[in-house]
């Protein structure tokens, strides 16, 4: 295969927004497929575990929607990827039904497919039992303790379900769990081009308009057997060779090496070099291909949280946070055993001193200067976590006695000790998860793990 | 003779200093520099000495990993999160802000 094949990356995870005229000029450069990851875990372990998505209907179907609409007007496959924010079933159904009221209304059908990635826990303490799940650096082996614990287990998928779900003839893909580069190699490695081609286009091009900071703008690219081409579908200069190669350090623990399911790219020999139309072409890179894995993410609820966001301006309790924050902690301890009932493993009472240390804690330079020195003001989180949300609120709202008055902080006037933002003072904020499945497993087959399951969206006029 | 030698903030040389998860059980961290110059003195002076960085981060010299990246006048600084992201107590999700110790590095002239 000599023909370059041309592709759009829109956005850094859909939802987030792009130019409906940049997607337009995009379309222009008559690309083959349009691919799009719409999710991450890098904001925390909320989102596997509640499968709520972090955009919402509106911010989703406004970036789905040209995409749509788009793809078929052309006959080009549409991939979205890490559905839902999380990738979890239900993020993945949720995407679907947005899909089917875009369809409803624009008057289109089309066939699509969805893949599924979360795991049962039988099928996971079977893959433990035949060794095929090993923890990566500086986390825990997997217990079948934790499996029974989990409250949703995903496995990140690479192209292969992609590729499978296409040749079973979908046009539109929406996808659990995935490997982000996976969204945008699948198509070219399936069209013949070389692993460390496909596989490095993916990394570069996943996070959409991040190798063109401050532009916002579609990326549009081609690539074939050698090398691949990248560049803002509007604004010719926002891309450079440093701008692109910055991008292979982005989340990413190494410089050079990019770990994927099917082995490991090594991008130490890459050239990027500027085209004369704002293009930066990129070539040069290594595949190694080692044993077949996946990277399993799975979370496990600890509770329900409730926060109280307090101000400390009172110059006495500024002095003398520790005593006001350790005299509040003090009365909590006693309160939730007698009023609730609650066991110390149940339930937690913690200030967040956001507006202090609040954000490196002991990491911070300044802990040695005396507060009255460096504040005037300081901003507190209360927070409880316990066993029910209305547990974790009616705690909370126990405690706001201690909170304002009752601690009498050595220096201070006598008055409140601390300002409410928020009325009500005590806001519910949900679960609370961790993760505890980080793990990686290994698979003789690459689909095993995974469900893909066809629909035809709308219907024909 | 001793010649009065003269430091100046990791800062001044700088085009971006940026740190995120690099999954939830990991930080990383990039510093790039302005100019070939600089990357090379910050890099001849070892500024990025993985005993300073541990220092600064209260971790074993051993789990700091310093990759310098030619090409873009780069340094990859990677090592384990002090918690896993969005542990009970985690007050940085996405390790946003983790870079922030790094400010207090100076690069002798």
């Amino acid at each position: 295969m000599t023909d370059e094949l041309r592709f759009i990356s829109p956005t850094g995870v859909l939802g987030i927004g792009y130019p409906r005229e940049s997607f337009e000029a995009a379309m222009a450069y008559k690309p083959h497929f349009i691919a799009c990851d719409a999710g991450s875990a890098d904001w925390g372990p909320y989102y596997l575990g509640s499968g709520e998505p972090w955009a919402g209907y509106h911010q989703t179907r406004r970036d789905l929607e040209p995409l749509v609409l788009g793809a078929r007007k052309a006959g080009i496959p549409l991939l979205i990827g890490t559905a839902g924010m999380s990738g979890a079933d239900v993020a993945v159904d949720w995407t679907f039904s947005i899909l089917e009221d875009i369809a409803r209304d624009n008057g289109i059908t089309a066939r699509v497919a969805r893949i599924y990635s979360e795991q049962r826990a039988e099928d996971l303490r079977r893959f433990l039992g035949e060794g095929r799940i090993s923890a990566f650096d500086g986390v825990e082996e997997l217990t079948v303790e934790a499996i029974e614990g989990a409250a949703r287990v995903v496995a990140m998928m690479g192209p292969e379900p992609y590729q499978r779900a296409l040749s079973e003839g979908a046009e539109i893909i929406i996808a659990g769990r995935s490997s982000d580069a996976a969204v945008y190699a699948a198509v070219p490695l399936v069209r013949g081009i070389p692993p460390e081609i496909a596989w490095h286009m993916g990394k570069i091009t996943e996070c959409g308009p991040a190798i063109a900071p401050g532009s916002g703008e579609c990326i549009v690219g081609g690539i074939s057997r050698d090398s691949f081409w990248v560049r803002t579908a509007r604004d010719s200069d926002a891309v450079s060779p440093t701008t692109v190669a910055v991008h292979m350090l982005y989340e990413n623990p190494s410089p050079y090496l990019l770990r994927e399911p099917p082995g490991v790219l090594d991008t130490t020999q890459s050239k990027y070099i500027s085209l004369t139309d704002g293009a930066v072409e990129v070539s040069g890179a290594t595949f190694e291909v080692l044993p077949y894995t996946v990277r399993l993410e799975g979370v496990a609820l600890r509770g329900y949280r409730s926060i109280c966001v307090l101000g400390i301006r009172d110059p006495g309790v500024v002095r003398q946070i520790d005593a006001y924050t350790s005299g509040v902690v003090e009365m909590v301890n006693v309160l939730a055993p007698e009023r609730f009932g609650l066991r110390p493993d149940e339930w937690s009472f913690t200030f967040r001193r956001y507006g202090l240390d609040g954000v490196l804690g002991e990491l911070e330079a300044e802990l040695a200067i005396d507060n009255a020195e460096r504040c005037y003001e300081i901003g507190l989180i209360a927070e409880v976590v316990a066993p029910t949300q209305e547990l974790a609120t009616e705690l909370l709202n126990s405690s706001l006695p201690f909170v304002v008055h009752k601690v009498k902080v050595p220096g201070s006037v006598g008055g409140a000790n601390a300002a409410f933002a928020y009325a009500p003072p005590v806001l519910p904020t949900g679960p609370v998860y961790e993760w505890t499945h980080w793990h990686s497993l290994a698979l003789d087959d690459p689909l095993l793990p995974f469900r893909i399951e066809h629909d035809n969206v709308g219907s024909p006029t | 003779m001793t010649v009065a030698s003269s430091s100046r903030p990791l800062s001044d040389f700088t085009r971006m200093i940026r740190s995120r998860n690099a999954g939830s059980f990991v930080v990383s961290i990039d510093v790039i520099f302005r100019n070939e110059d600089s990357y090379r003195r910050a890099l001849e002076k070892n500024v990025f000495d993985p005993v300073r960085i541990g220092g600064l981060y209260h971790l074993d010299p051993s789990v700091v990993h310093v990759i310098p990246h030619e090409i873009t006048w780069g340094i990859k600084i990677t090592m384990p999160r002090q918690k896993p992201s969005g542990a009970l107590t985690d007050s940085d999700i996405d390790s946003a802000q983790s870079y922030v110790p790094l400010l207090t590095l100076t690069v002798p002239d």
